[in-house]
């Protein structure tokens, strides 16, 4: 492979199938790989004359919650200076103008975990951008986030005048950057695939309700989240959950899996959910002893029967997390589909829809992708 | 039961941590006397009241130093050494009510390396994220049939390894060279006043130590 990323204001996208080897070109861009994790590498990697260095390339990777080792935001934004040895005031200085610079200074003297999946993403690219680093690069940093904050956070990265990598599987965002370099080779874009072109066996007599809310109130501790929300769910219905970071998907799926209280919301056989953090999910030795075999087969992970799960990759994690939830009645599934390719995601859920309907279950699935809501039978707008 | 340990930031970092020292040996130097455990409770409620919210997260522990001092000594040796516990326990969970950097930034001046202060800080980081994590692994085993509990603790084993690499990856991507971020607080007039309250119990404790 050569690619060659100019110094300067050069915004690039990376693109590309799930396991292409994107977050591996990062991690080498930044010495991570073969300095941090070892490995062997041929050929030359060449970061402004020097060999990949997390001096000169900033790598922000994927979930923000690993990012964070300050317990204050000014702090966090701050860290990178205070590590190149800036004063402490003059750090302070220049994070309290990056903040100000995306309209985030209110976060300023917010302990860090107290923040929304949103607005921690948010920090962790103030402070890539606070950071002197000659080039930024971020590991799918709109994975977690709706399509409008993501607008955001990108409006952000390209106002930079530093050479910015954003490695993503949205295509829809690529318009915007200098250059699309995919690896890999193409994928095939555009998989036009609708509800009704899925094929399943109708396999179903009568409906049976499985969940409903009626004028319900959610709440997160003692805080209301959601109320007066209406919606029924029927066995074979599969639904999505959608809205902007922090306006109570997760809660409401917590709320029907049992794990938070409230009010109004009737649930009729056994839910199973799936978290966003894959990890939660699967605590087997085994792949094999998460999900029957028949299932791995059908989703093509068979050849991982015999590894442990926290092996696989993080989109595999996360396919294997979301089957192991079809242990329900009810299928609760929390951004299923985030930081897979666009195939992968549609090949994916397609299959899950298929047996959601044929096995009498029903699935609710909290999601920013909207291909992925499209192809439910309805969508609860939170 | 809810209940939370938080730090507020209210109170000065040099002080804090001093104190803390002061009034823990002073506990120790009387031999446990009920009457410096005593002092020291009362110090602590006076200073930081919030630190009562946590007692409730250590009952187990009190209890157990209850019962067990009860069987080796009688009724008045379990009242002294619960006493004397629940005093040792207060005066540790004040440091709790300062900011993790304030902390830091403390253990330094008082001449802790700076690296090994800022790692006592990402852990208390570090602590929140995993009381997270394990929380979401004892509820996604609520899910599963049998032997729900080790299902749980297997998993929770599981992510806080992957934790603590990506938090590795975290601090060389960051360029990390041990450095606290943050700056001390100036005291105020109670941080001084609680200093000297400490250190005259100390004082007081030793000079009674020695008569006996």
């Amino acid at each position: 492979m050569r690619l060659v990323f100019e110094a300067g204001e050069e915004k690039v996208f990376l693109a590309g199938k799930t396991g292409c080897g994107k977050s591996t070109l990062l991690r080498t861009l930044n010495g991570l790989i073969p300095d941090f994790y070892g490995g062997k590498l041929r050929g030359v990697v060449s970061v402004y004359g020097r060999k990949g260095n997390p001096e000169d390339v900033y790598l922000v990777t994927q979930h923000p919650e690993e990012q964070i080792v300050c317990s204050t935001v000014l702090e966090e934004v701050a860290f990178s200076l205070v590590q190149r040895g800036v004063e402490w005031r003059d750090a302070r200085r220049i994070a309290e103008d990056t903040l100000e610079k995306v309209n985030a200074y209110h976060l300023c003297e917010r302990k860090t975990e107290t923040l929304s999946d949103g607005e921690k993403q948010l920090v962790t690219v103030c402070s890539a951008i606070a950071s002197e680093s000659r080039c930024l690069a971020f590991d799918e940093p709109f994975a977690h986030l709706h399509p409008d904050l993501a607008r955001k956070v990108l409006d952000i990265l390209l106002s930079d005048e530093r050479t910015v990598v954003v490695s993503e599987h949205r295509l829809g965002l690529s318009e915007r950057f200098d250059r699309v370099h995919w690896m890999g080779g193409e994928s095939a874009i555009g998989v036009n695939l609708t509800k009704e072109n899925i094929e399943t066996r109708d396999c179903l007599e009568r409906k049976r309700l499985l969940v409903r809310a009626k004028n319900a109130s959610i709440f997160r501790g003692r805080r209301q989240v959601v109320e007066g929300l209406d919606f029924e769910v029927f066995e074979g219905e599969i639904v999505a959950v959608t809205g902007l970071n922090g306006s109570g998907k997760t809660t409401l799926l917590r709320a029907i899996a049992g794990l938070e209280k409230s009010d109004g919301i009737e649930v009729h056989g056994k839910p199973f959910m799936s978290f966003q953090y894959p990890g939660y999910t699967l605590n087997s030795g085994t792949v094999g002893g998460e999900v029957p075999a028949e299932l791995l087969k059908t989703f093509g992970l068979e050849k991982y029967a015999d590894r442990h799960p926290h092996s696989l990759s993080s989109g595999e994690r996360r396919i294997l997390a979301a089957l192991k939830a079809l242990r329900g009645k009810i299928v609760l599934l929390d951004e299923p589909t985030a930081g897979l390719d666009e195939t992968l995601r549609i090949a994916f859920i397609s299959k899950l829809i298929r047996i959601v309907r044929e096995s009498s279950r029903c699935a609710i699935i909290a999601t920013h992708d909207s291909s992925i809501a499209k192809l439910c039978d309805f969508e609860i707008c939170l | 039961m809810n209940f939370e340990i938080g730090w507020t930031g209210g109170v000065e970092g040099r002080t804090t941590v001093l104190s803390v020292i002061f009034l823990t040996l002073s506990i120790y130097v009387s031999s446990f006397s009920p009457v410096t455990s005593a002092i020291v409770v009362l110090l602590c409620v006076l200073r930081k009241a919030d630190c009562l919210n946590a007692l409730p997260l250590f009952l187990p522990f009190i209890g157990f130093f209850a019962v067990s001092s009860f069987f080796l000594g009688g009724l008045y040796h379990s009242g002294v050494m619960t006493l004397a516990t629940i005093a040792l326990l207060l005066s540790g969970v004040l440091v709790s009510s300062l900011p993790p950097s304030e902390f830091a930034l403390s253990l330094s001046w008082i001449g802790v390396p700076e690296s090994w202060a800022f790692q006592v800080a990402l852990a208390l980081r570090v602590f929140y994220v995993l009381k997270e994590d394990a929380r979401h692994c004892f509820e996604a085993a609520k899910f599963e049939g049998k032997f729900p509990y080790l299902r749980a603790v297997k998993a929770f084993v599981s992510v806080s390894i992957l934790r603590s690499v990506a938090l590795a990856e975290t601090l060389y991507c960051r360029g990390y060279s041990g450095k606290i971020p943050g700056v001390l607080k100036k005291p105020k007039v109670a941080d001084y006043l609680f200093l000297v309250s400490s250190v005259l119990l100390l004082v007081f404790s030793t000079v009674w130590a020695l008569n006996i």
